[in-house]
């Protein structure tokens, strides 16, 4: 019924779902099975255009291009999401503990959290990677700190106006200890703001997922990431065009879906953004 | 006046302190000796146990610490591994460079994107605004890196209109300068213009909900003056500080357009300095970001009273 | 029977006249984003004449507000006239283009909104926004607009009008700001002034300030007025005609006096008989009480504007001192910023009094000793404003009324559905409800569950803090009526937080008097109604309506109008400087004095 409500009359959000479950339908192909080894390299098959053999081409190594793209659709999904979730939950633990109790903890907490958001997302990023070395789980530590602060302060705020708000007072009139107020009252009501970040952030998070594995900050190659094989596609683009054009592609439509989808979700527990 | 500046002052003090604090333990983190990376490959003991005398390795911690933040006060960045040369006139060489794409980008994506979103949040739920609202999401769902692919094959490669490679400083020659500067500024251009876009449509949204623009229709005023005299400097406040923020951000997140395009600029330095563990470089470079990004920021704050009257001077 | 001398003498409107405005059988309905509507106004007949002050009076959902805004056309997205004509200056404006709406907003009807605090643009100076709508409709010169502003200004009574043309609104309070909105609207000297709920969210006193000045400026300029309202008492002393509604419809109008001493509709007879009135109470017998409040001093730490800096203390509640005894109920009345809410929460155990002390009997309440603090809870209970901010919205009502069971040893979950549905059903509602969420109750229900969960522990004492005053009057009434019998039937104390002093006249059997953090008079609710002694418990009485039902069945609404009173010999009334001392003026009933330092 919930379901029915929210994708009734919102184009954008059927657009998105639909979107989005292709490519975790695709993620969970690559992980069983791929027409070709995605790995195996094919001199004599190098630079193919899509055909009916290599539906999206082969690439500067004979490699099936469409193979690769199912393999790494795995590889950019599952990082994007773990990356999101060590975000969220180190974000939500700290910022409503830090707006719950206020003070100077809290002014402490606010203190160090400014100072990591003095640092541009992926440029932190990169100088976690510098000392915690590439790999995948380098990117998620990378990407799950850098993304932080940015729940914290969305908990924290949310939080701090719940606060206001008379059933926290009255659970702590009943007799309940902060801690049972907090995770009962508190946390709770907090999570509509944090699913709506959550679904932009997974969008951020993919994009910075593709950049550093563009800029060989990654998963190391040969393990095919849509991001390297974009930074991979450089040099040959200008006579395979297909090997710049079938992972752009994947990663504008995958972000395209987590966009449209989460555009309707704010829209939907956000009533006031669509002026009703 | 005075006191409004000096308390904002007061407020960035601590946030570049725990910066600080935050650099200089992420480099205490890297795994392996800083002596044994200047010596090199050299086997002598003597030599790296020396090193780290003049290093100050040998010290507490908080010796360090204060040592360091005192060299830095100074100007000293340290010296690049790699080149030898001071990491401050590296950041001072590559900073232009970058400043230049992120300056022009946003404003260029700023004098089209405040008014789009604007008109967007009046016209909210028609189809110009859903019009917009998508043109925005699908500029979201490019990545500059990909555009930049797409761009350099294009108009670089196969029409050959514009240099692909290298780069001349507008100060030198403005002309051929520009023409290096087109694609990754077009590159940047459309996620920035998507995010202001967007910022202005929603605080302009907010404003034209409240009473007082009501009110000023209730007067009987055109919409024009309804929209520019009474929503645009109260949704403006709000656009301004998320620009301060964008700017910061951007000054440091251009690295992978800086990468792709073969500019000097600081992205650039700090990937190379991550491939070349070149961590003074890799330092001097998010120090600069950081206290750039607080300056901005605190030049958005002082600016902010001009819209709003209700913050205290 | 309506004292009309207390009102505003009017020309009695001639009915054969054309009207100012005519509204004529006008639907309004709301479009979803699914394309589904559902009918807001529905055929609604409103007229108003040269001279003449109408009423529109109904409770949430009556439409009023969609009725006043399409007169103008200024209603929300989704919103529309579907039928009807709106008659003005002789067009018809419900076919009327923009531009000729422009013409007549501001210059031919004036509007005023309700939250003072947001209907001025905080980024303009008062001047400009003034000047605007005079250059628009106006061909003045730059010395003429600011010379007329600067005579409105000065007529709505407000202090160095030169400095105020250069301020901003965050400068001014509510009041203040409502002033200068009248002053702004009504200097373009329009024929129809709409003023929508134009006091709600002022003190009485100022509300009556306001209503006046509204009143004597509009009677001086010739406008006519059309005052959308919830509370009739305004309307009995403010209005000549007055409309009814409910669900869109206007159920009943006429003259004021009419309808309200002769109501024709069931529905006018049910508002007016909900409206608060004195009741008998029966006096109980003097026995230990069950909170005493001892001296109690809350200081608040003021924001510091540097990191080491001393901060600057408000001082919420100063030197506060009185008890409550079993069965009775007393009442805190005071204004906002009066620190009867910060008390209740000192009562309460969710702040920590600065000095003094409060006992739940006999054991003082410490909200830092948190096992005594446990155990008093279970008999010391609370019902807030706001049923909508203080139930959970992600719990079930079962849920919600059960949770203060969890502190109660000794109960397993048999025992403890059945204390929850006892509950449930000592307020009123039935086991349908058990598994609701809060949002898909009404109001008035969630009050209810808010009730069923205080009461659900058998609880000693209840503070009440405003627990009506978000409610509509019906409902109110009904609740009020709920919680009267809840404490005959289980004999509560109540601690009844509240601004209105009609719903406290029906309440209470005592009375305190709060004022900038102090007690300025307390005694029986009698004393001080009948006798009211300090000078602010006067004005504060004067500022509210008194309804009345008659024996015959009619109903008077008026002023009140306290008399003088002297203070005790040799004394002098305390006027909020320097110390105080409370004497008694009769029997058990004190007053504040300034204190004689000698």
């Amino acid at each position: 019924m919930i379901f029915q409500r929210f994708f009734r009359k919102r184009i954008n959000a059927k657009i998105g779902a639909l979107l989005l479950s292709f490519f975790i339908i695709a993620a969970l192909i690559g992980t069983i099975a791929t027409p070709y080894d995605p790995v195996l390299m094919d001199i004599r098959a190098r630079l193919k255009p899509p055909s009916s053999e290599h539906w999206f081409g082969t690439d500067q190594f004979g490699r099936d291009i469409l193979s690769r793209l199912l393999v790494g659709a795995r590889e950019s999904l599952t990082i994007s999401f773990m990356s999101v979730l060590c975000a969220l939950g180190l974000g939500v633990t700290i910022g409503a503990a830090s707006g719950y109790r206020g003070g100077s903890f809290d002014r402490g907490t606010m203190a160090v959290l400014d100072a990591v958001m003095a640092f541009p997302g992926l440029l932190l990023a990169l100088g976690i990677i510098a000392v915690a070395g590439p790999g995948k789980w380098g990117v998620v530590t990378a990407l799950g700190l850098a993304y932080t602060p940015g729940i914290t302060r969305v908990v924290r705020s949310t939080v701090l106006s719940l606060r206001e708000r008379e059933f926290i007072d009255a659970s702590r009139a009943l007799g309940n200890s902060d801690t049972f107020t907090l995770l009962r009252h508190v946390v709770p009501n907090c999570m509509t703001p944090v699913i709506v970040m959550g679904t932009s952030l997974f969008a951020t998070a993919l994009l910075s997922e593709s950049a550093l594995a563009f800029l060989g900050l990654g998963v190391p190659p040969p393990n095919p990431t849509w991001g390297g094989m974009l930074a991979e596609s450089k040099q040959f683009a200008s006579t395979a065009i297909w090997i710049a054009i079938f992972p752009g592609v994947a990663i504008s439509l995958t972000l395209l879906g987590t966009n449209l989808f989460g555009d309707a979700l704010r829209d939907h527990l956000d009533p006031r953004m669509n002026g009703q | 006046m005075l006191s409004y500046s000096l308390r904002r002052l007061a407020l960035a003090l601590p946030t570049l302190l725990l910066a600080g604090i935050l650099v200089f333990a992420l480099m205490r983190l890297v795994p392996g000796d800083p002596a044994l990376m200047f010596v090199g490959d050299v086997d002598d003991p003597e030599a790296v146990i020396r090193k780290r005398a003049e290093l100050g390795l040998d010290r507490s911690l908080i010796e360090q610490f204060l040592l360091w933040s005192g060299s830095i006060l100074s100007g000293d960045l340290g010296t690049s591994v790699k080149t030898g040369s001071p990491v401050a006139t590296e950041i001072a060489e590559s900073f232009p460079v970058t400043a230049q794409i992120v300056l022009i980008a946003t404003f260029l994506s700023s004098i089209i994107a405040i008014p789009l979103g604007m008109i967007a949040a009046w016209k909210q739920n028609s189809s110009l605004d859903v019009g917009i609202v998508g043109f925005t999401t699908f500029c979201l769902s490019i990545p500059s890196f990909w555009m930049a692919v797409i761009l350099l094959t294009m108009f670089g490669v196969n029409l050959g209109w514009l240099p692909t490679v290298g780069y001349v400083s507008m100060t030198e020659n403005l002309l051929e300068g520009a023409l290096y500067l087109i694609m990754p500024v077009t590159a940047l251009l459309f996620t920035e213009l998507a995010t202001l876009t967007r910022m202005s449509r929603a605080s302009t949204i907010d404003v034209l909900r409240l009473d007082y623009i009501t009110h000023a229709r209730a007067k009987g005023l055109g919409e024009r003056t309804v929209l520019w005299k009474h929503a645009f400097p109260n949704a403006f406040a709000p656009t301004l500080t998320v620009l301060g923020l964008l700017l910061g951000h951007l000054l440091g997140g251009v690295v992978v357009l800086e990468t792709m395009f073969s500019l000097p600029g600081m992205g650039r330095l700090m990937i190379g300095a991550i491939f070349a563990r070149d961590y003074p470089v890799v330092q001097g470079v998010l120090l600069f970001i950081v206290m750039l990004y607080v300056v901005i920021n605190l030049a958005v704050d002082l600016l902010y009273p001009a819209f709003d009257p209700r913050v205290k001077l | 029977m309506m004292p009309m001398s207390l009102r505003v003498a009017r020309p009695d409107p001639a009915e054969k006249a054309r009207p100012i405005i005519g509204v004529d059988a006008l639907s309004i309905s709301l479009r979803n984003r699914f394309g589904e509507t559902r009918s807001i106004v529905n055929a609604v007949d409103v007229s108003v004449h040269s001279g003449e002050i109408r009423a529109i009076v109904g409770e949430s959902g009556s439409g009023k507000t969609m009725l006043a805004r399409s007169l103008v056309k200024l209603l929300p997205p989704g919103m529309e006239i579907t039928d009807g004509r709106i008659e003005f200056a002789g067009s018809d404006l419900t076919a009327a283009n923009e531009t000729t709406m422009r013409s007549i907003r501001g210059r031919g009807i004036g509007f005023v909104f309700q939250e003072p605090m947001l209907s001025l643009n905080p980024a303009l100076r008062i001047g400009d926004q003034m000047a605007e709508g005079l250059r628009l409709h106006l061909n003045l010169s730059k010395e003429e607009i600011r010379e007329r502003s600067l005579a409105m200004l000065h007529r709505v009574r407000l202090k160095d009008p030169e400095a105020a043309l250069e301020a901003y609104p965050h400068e001014f309070s509510g009041g203040m700001r409502q002033r200068i909105m009248l002053a702004s609207v009504l200097m373009l000297e329009p024929k129809l002034l709409i003023a929508d709920e134009p006091t709600t969210a002022l003190d009485a006193v100022i509300q009556r300030d306001v209503l006046d000045i509204m009143v004597e400026l509009t009677r001086d300029l010739g406008t006519a007025l059309l005052l959308i309202t919830h509370d009739l008492g305004l309307v009995g002393q403010y209005a000549n005609t007055v409309s009814v509604m409910r669900k869109g419809e206007v159920v009943e109008q006429g003259h004021v006096s009419d309808v309200i001493s002769r109501p024709r509709e069931e529905y006018t007879r049910n508002l007016l008989t909900a409206c608060p009135k004195r009741r008998p109470r029966s006096i109980r017998e003097q026995s230990t009480p069950v909170l005493e409040i001892d001296k109690v001093t809350l200081l608040y730490a003021g924001k510091k504007r540097w990191p080491f800096s001393a901060s600057t203390g408000v001082r919420a509640v100063s030197d506060v001192s009185f008890d409550v005894r079993p069965g009775e109920t007393v009442s805190v009345v005071g204004e906002s910023g009066s620190g009867k809410t910060s008390l209740g929460r000192v009562i309460l155990g969710l702040r920590a009094a600065t000095e003094g002390q409060v006992r739940f009997r006999g054991k003082p309440v410490d909200p830092n000793d948190r096992v005594s603090m446990r155990q008093m809870r279970r008999s010391l209970q609370v019902v807030f404003q706001d049923p909508g901010s203080s139930l959970d919205p992600r719990m079930r009502v079962k849920d919600l009324v059960a949770e203060g069971l969890r502190h109660v040893e000794g109960l397993d979950a048999k025992e403890k559905l059945a204390r929850v549905l006892t509950s449930v059903a000592d307020v009123g509602l039935d086991e349908n409800f058990l598994n609701r969420f809060p949002h898909e109750l009404s109001g008035g229900q969630r009050q209810r569950v808010a009730i069923a969960r205080a009461i659900v522990m058998r609880p000693e004492l209840i503070v009440l803090d405003e627990p009506v005053s978000a409610l509509d009057v019906t409902i109110q009434a009904q609740v009020l009526d709920l919680l009267d019998e809840l404490q005959r039937r289980y004999g509560f104390a109540y601690l009844f937080v509240s601004h209105d002093l009609g719903v406290v006249e029906q309440v209470s059997d005592r009375v305190v008097v709060m004022y900038r953090g102090r007690i300025v008079e307390m005694g029986s609710r009698d004393q001080l109604f009948d006798h009211p002694q300090h000078p602010y418990t006067r004005r504060l009485l004067a500022a509210s309506a008194e309804i009345q039902q008659q024996t015959d069945g009619s109903f008077t609404i008026r002023r009140r109008s306290p008399q003088e009173a002297a203070p005790p010999p040799g004394q002098s009334f305390y006027d909020g400087a320097g110390s105080y001392d409370l004497m008694p003026a009769t029997d058990g009933h004190l007053v504040a004095v300034t204190r004689n330092e000698a």
